[in-house]
């Protein structure tokens, strides 16, 4: 109990001093940073509802990320939206659309087991990319679509985006939390441990892991449609960007995988040092540094930094205390999980 | 519809077809033996490709003979790689696989484009100038060397697999790998010299691609989804799979290429993906065989 | 013959066998028996050298096994039958056997140790050519004990031999288990069915959560009345 205390504190505490951050910080180059890396907050929690709770690791959903991004600014030019405030908007119409396109390809992709699955999903990235170059009568191919234009400039400009992405990570995070300790959070980590068992047990896995599998892609897209207004300008490359991929599952496995402060924790590391290298670095380098950091991660730490951690602090408590089992929480079905 | 399109979209489709059968093979057994998904594939083919382009660059070798050298080498490479890497994954295997090879490839990417920059390049050779009539088209002599090439060296292949005691102890630990080391095969060493053998045919796939296309580190993307589609096709582990696959998705493509457009002949390859796997989840052949228990 | 002093061995998670410490006699029979989960296959795999231990050491008479290569261990005589499938099953039957003396250098010796293996499994001779994976579970278990004698066992460790196997069967497994114990190799066992596994043994060991819980000679095993407790009342205690 006086742990769940301590992570609601921190919690809070984090939540004021992301608040404030823009009013002290005015530098226009670190907000910029300090969005984008709150939109990959949202964006590694979304993926972390399916990669982490159910175990399918999608390389994949870096495709819906440019799905939100084309439908809003498409949208945007049908009906007509001007750029303003009214404009955010239509983040959640831009998230409804890409889910609604994740659906039957998340159908498709999920017919398959684990790792069959990764590859399709890989896949997918290609053929989003591919569509987007060549229904240039809706994206224009390469050469791209404008996004409206905030009404708002200046040293202004930064602010309001800073709020729509933390609020769009919040409520990512609070979706995630709701899931993991719901019957449907359950569910979704019996698939991860055994899938056949838990069919065996009558959870219907199908339409779990598809719920799952469109929730990310939902948000997903709404951070996608986010950048594109942000940046005023979506084009291919940019919007299908396999980096993107590796970014999200990258994050949530160096915070931990499967658990809610991993994904943030892991976005709040990753996303400022690779804006760092690839601004401090010629290209190529910067390429050789994010790999080489990013194997550090997985090979010496596997677990993640959070799970790591909690158990380095609770197992020093214990030898302080009363002798007593680590707490076998990651895994519903075995009691030993196979590690993640 | 012209008949000649057709003959030539076929006949280019399976001579190129060659070339990603190499490459995928390389994916598929190294899948089969350490059950990993190997997604830096992509970034040794374009590895080796640079290799036969700095070989014949600066030693003006041609580009074949240069494989001499260059599979060694990246056999090497890939032995290495696996040591260093892949063999200090325990846990959740094929998981983490798929991230651990997809960082080797970013570093391998941006090595390479420290090294050569970020121009796209093309291996010269004779071969690629000189064209024979084939169709309504002239199709160059290198599609054929190439397809040769790739003829020769997956029959190496097959000798080594199913006619030498190696490969019948290398099969053996695809099939069980657990069994494999209670009868005393070092299936560590197998793992080794497997993704080294993977690196390799990367090499020489490598060489054949750059001599049919121009490209640059980046590329990588492009070679592994459309590697990683083949071999789920093929049925994950199964060479032959693989083979078939191949030769089958590249037909399909270059002849879409040559009577409709060449923009959407890929992402015709990515529609033939999704409806098998709609109607036979497992790939079109049989997958490695499950491990029972 | 064989010994465990303190050992400690996981699969990367916590410990699995937590400090065990047992001894198996030369020329014994030696049955382990535990509930599931009790770490029984651990120990055959620790043996065998597919897991480590992270503390303590295995002897093996007075070499440690601590560190040797499955392969090292092979060629001490030491052979298991694990208790999961471990036949090629894309192989043929003959090409399993085969297989069982990969280690061997020596062509005509292997040669030669196929013909006596089919000799004294004569059912293999009619399904050789066929693919291992086409056999029932049970034939695939003859075949798996058979292929140990492609080399000359010492210590055979068999994982739960009876598993999934008919009356008949069974009783052939277990009346050659006791024909290559009386030949002087040392057989250590686990076995699910306490009462006929620890019937045929010399000697009984019994785990739970990774530690020892008993052992000694099979009567003493048997009459211990703690393992009926253990057992909640199982087949033991109706062996008495
Ligand atoms: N490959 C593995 N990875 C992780 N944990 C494992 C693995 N194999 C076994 N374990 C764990 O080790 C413990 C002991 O397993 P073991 O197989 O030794 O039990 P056992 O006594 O043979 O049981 P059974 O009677 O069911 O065969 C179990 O809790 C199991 O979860
Ligand atoms: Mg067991």
């Amino acid at each position: 109990m006086k742990r769940k205390r301590v992570q609601a504190a921190m919690m809070v505490a984090a939540v004021i001093v992301a608040a404030v951050f823009p009013l002290v910080v005015s530098n226009a180059a670190i907000d910029s940073v300090a969005i984008f890396t709150l939109m990959y907050v949202a964006m590694a929690s979304a993926w972390n509802i399916l990669g982490g709770f159910t175990g399918y690791v999608s390389l994949g959903h870096a495709s819906f990320f440019g799905v939100g991004a084309y439908a809003f600014t498409i949208l945007c030019h049908v009906w007509h939206v001007p750029g303003g405030w009214i404009t955010f908007a239509m983040l959640p119409v831009a998230g409804v659309v890409a889910a609604l396109i994740a659906i039957p390809f998340g159908w498709v992709a999920l017919r398959t087991r684990k790792h069959t699955f990764v590859v399709i999903t890989i896949a997918y990235l290609f053929i989003f990319q591919l569509l987007a170059y060549n229904l240039t009568g809706l994206t224009n191919g390469s050469a791209g679509l404008g996004s409206p234009i905030p009404s708002w400039t200046g040293s202004f400009f930064n602010i309001p985006f800073f709020y729509v992405a933390l609020a769009l990570a919040l409520i990512v995070i609070a979706v995630a939390a709701w899931i993991r300790s719901s019957r449907l959070g359950l569910h979704l980590l019996a698939i991860r441990d055994d899938e056949d068992r838990a069919l065996g047990l009558g959870i219907k896995t199908g339409r779990l892991k598809l719920s799952a599998f469109v929730i990310a892609a939902l948000f997903i897209a709404m951070a996608g449609a986010l950048y594109a207004y942000y940046i005023t300008y979506v084009y291919p490359p940019f919007a299908m960007n396999p980096l993107d991929d590796l970014a999200m599952a990258l994050m949530s496995f160096t915070g931990g995988v499967g658990t809610i402060a991993g994904p943030i924790i892991g976005a709040l590391l990753v996303e400022p040092s690779q804006q760092y290298f690839t601004v401090a670095f010629q290209s190529g380098l910067n390429l050789v540094t994010y790999g080489g950091l990013f194997l550090v991660v997985i090979l010496l730490i596997p677990r993640g930094l959070w799970p790591t951690l909690r158990d380095f602090v609770a197992s020093r408590q214990s030898r302080q205390r009363v002798p007593q089992a680590p707490a076998a929480e990651t895994s519903v079905l075995s009691s030993e999980g196979g590690g993640q | 519809m012209n008949v000649g399109l057709w003959e030539t979209g076929i006949v280019t489709g399976i001579l190129t077809g060659g070339v990603y059968a190499l490459m995928a093979s390389g994916l598929t057994l190294v899948f089969g033996v350490l059950e990993i998904i190997n997604v830096a594939q992509g970034s040794l083919i374009i590895a080796g490709a640079y290799l036969s382009y700095v070989l014949q660059r600066y030693l003006h070798m041609n580009i074949f003979i240069g494989l001499i050298l260059t599979m060694p080498f990246m056999f090497c490479v890939g032995y290495i790689i696996d040591r260093v890497f892949i063999r200090r994954m325990k846990v959740d295997r094929v998981m983490m696989s798929i991230l651990v090879t997809f960082g080797v490839a970013l570093v391998i990417e941006g090595l390479l484009t420290m090294i050569f920059s970020s121009g796209y390049v093309h291996l010269q050779s004779g071969a690629i100038n000189a064209s024979f009539p084939f169709g309504g088209m002239r199709v160059p002599y290198i599609y054929l060397y190439c397809f040769l090439m790739s003829l020769v060296i997956l029959a190496a292949l097959y000798v080594l697999l199913y006619r030498t005691a190696f490969g019948r102890a290398l099969r053996a630990t695809v099939q069980n790998r657990n069994a494999a080391q209670l009868i005393g095969i070092d299936v560590n060493r197998m793992s080794s010299i497997t993704y080294g053998i993977g690196a390799a045919l990367a090499a020489a796939g490598g060489m054949g691609y750059g001599a049919i296309s121009s490209f640059n580190g980046n590329s990588q993307y492009d070679l592994i989804s459309r590697v990683l589609v083949i071999i789920v096709l093929g049925g994950m582990g199964n060479v032959g799979g693989a083979l078939i696959a191949a030769l089958g998705m590249l037909v399909v493509e270059d002849v879409v290429a040559a009577v409709w457009s060449p923009s959407w002949s890929t992402l015709v390859f990515f529609i033939i993906l999704a409806a098998t796997l709609v109607i036979r989840p497992q790939g079109l052949f049989r997958a490695k065989e499950a491990r029972q228990q | 013959m064989l010994t465990f002093q303190n050992v400690c061995v996981g699969y990367g998670g916590s410990d699995i066998l937590k400090g065990l410490s047992l001894t198996v006699e030369e020329g014994s029979l030696t049955c382990i028996v535990g509930p599931n989960g009790a770490g029984k296959s651990t120990v055959l795999r620790t043996v065998s050298g597919l897991l480590k231990p992270r503390k303590g050491t295995v002897l093996f008479g007075n070499t440690p096994l601590n560190g040797a290569t499955p392969r090292r261990i092979l060629e001490m005589g030491i052979l298991q039958v694990p208790q999961e499938r471990s036949l090629f099953p894309q192989l043929s039957v003959l090409e399993n056997i085969r297989l069982g003396g990969f280690i061997l250098k020596d062509r005509k010796l292997v040669d030669a140790r196929v013909e006596a293996v089919v000799e004294r499994f004569p059912f293999i001779k009619d399904r050789a050519r066929e693919l291992a994976g086409s056999l029932s579970g049970g034939q695939q278990k003859l075949v798996e004990f058979a292929r140990c004698f492609m080399l000359e066992p010492k210590l055979i460790l068999l994982d739960e031999p009876s598993m999934g196997l008919d009356p008949q069967t069974f009783r052939q497994v277990f009346e050659t288990v006791a024909e290559v114990h009386r030949e002087g190799c040392t057989v250590l066992m686990v076995e699910q069915n306490t009462k006929s596994g620890l019937q045929i043994a010399t000697h009984g060991i019994v785990m739970e959560s990774g530690t020892l819980r008993l052992s000694g000679t099979n009567v003493e095993v048997l009459q211990n009345p703690a393992i009926g407790q253990l057992f909640l009342g199982g087949t033991l205690s109706m062996a008495k």
